[in-house]
């Protein structure tokens, strides 16, 4: 009888030890996901900074002032040649305005 | 079935049961890890989107603001150009009457008043000018008044008289004030803007002119 409750008792120690075995992979798994967590938190921490600092579009920049310049060139350009007709054109405007003025029905 | 095999039963059990605990955590936390990577990825490539398209429209409007502003500049200088054009008109016109004294300013006097009379109804005129010119015409009244009896049909009755803050050319009344004719050089620039600003503005702007 002795011999058989030795090894009752060792069976209940043996269930005991198994049942802290598995306590402590639960704990361990909950830690894992407690990390998980952890990491998704610096993620998007990091996420969040990425995204407020400002993320200047070179490329882009430099394709936009590269246009700005071509215009303003081209607009000069406009000037430039809108400005030297009318200096061709103007002594010409002007006598036939006083023409048109001095012009007198008979 | 003896102790023996009882605890390794157990023992198999425990070691079975632990395995699947901790994979199924490591399972789980790498897909919370990926999910939040997902997801960190996804709204960086939305903000780059969302920067992209806002600064591609930005710069649009900003190449319609130039564009808007070079027209606009483009328009004040042929504006510019235009009141060049009928200022230096005016200055040649206040020579040739600075130059009132040629037979030619003065038969352009008289066909000013020649035009003003024919065009107004009526017999009797008072012609104002400056001292100058109402010198000049007051030496050849006789000869435009012939004129305009020859146009009009009926006799004239012209009368001067003289206003010397008139400017160059003439102004003529009826005697009852209710017709009035500016025929100053002033007056007649002023017209020939007003009629032929278009004109003018496409000439001076024409290529191969």
């Amino acid at each position: 009888l002795s011999t058989q409750i030795e090894e009752l008792t060792q069976l209940v120690e043996e269930e005991w030890l198994a049942e802290e075995r598995i306590k402590q992979a639960r704990s361990k798994a909950e830690e894992m996901i407690k990390k998980a967590r952890e990491e998704v938190n610096t993620i998007m921490l990091e996420t969040q900074a990425s995204l407020s600092s400002t993320n200047p579009q070179t490329d882009r920049r430099e394709e936009f002032e590269e246009a700005k310049s071509r215009i303003t060139s081209e607009h000069q350009g406009k000037l430039a040649s809108v400005k030297k007709l009318a200096e061709k054109n103007l002594d010409r405007v002007v006598k036939i305005i006083v023409e048109e003025v001095t012009r007198v029905e008979s | 079935l003896s102790v023996l095999q009882i605890r390794s039963h157990i023992e198999k059990e425990t070691e079975a049961e632990i395995q699947n605990i901790l994979a199924k955590a490591e399972a789980e936390a790498k897909a919370i890890v990926e999910d939040a990577k997902k997801e960190a990825a996804r709204l960086i490539e939305e903000q780059k989107q969302k920067q992209a398209s806002e600064s591609l429209a930005k710069e649009r409007s900003e190449l319609a603001i130039l564009r808007m502003n070079q027209r606009a500049e483009l328009t004040r200088m042929k504006a510019e150009w235009l009141d060049r054009a009928f200022e230096e008109a005016k200055q040649r016109l206040d020579k040739l009457a600075e130059n009132s004294g040629s037979s030619t300013y003065r038969d352009f006097l008289a066909g000013l008043v020649f035009e003003s009379t024919v065009k107004m109804r009526g017999s009797k005129f008072t012609i104002q000018a400056d001292n100058r010119e109402s010198e000049i015409l007051k030496g050849n009244l006789n000869a435009i008044s012939k004129r305009i009896v020859q146009a009009k049909g009926v006799e004239v009755e012209l009368q001067i008289e003289t206003k010397p803050d008139i400017p160059p050319g003439v102004i003529i009344r009826s005697p009852d004030e209710r017709q009035y004719y500016n025929n100053t050089l002033e007056a007649r620039l002023t017209s020939v803007r007003q009629r032929l600003s278009g004109q003018i503005y496409s000439l001076l702007f024409k290529e191969g002119a």
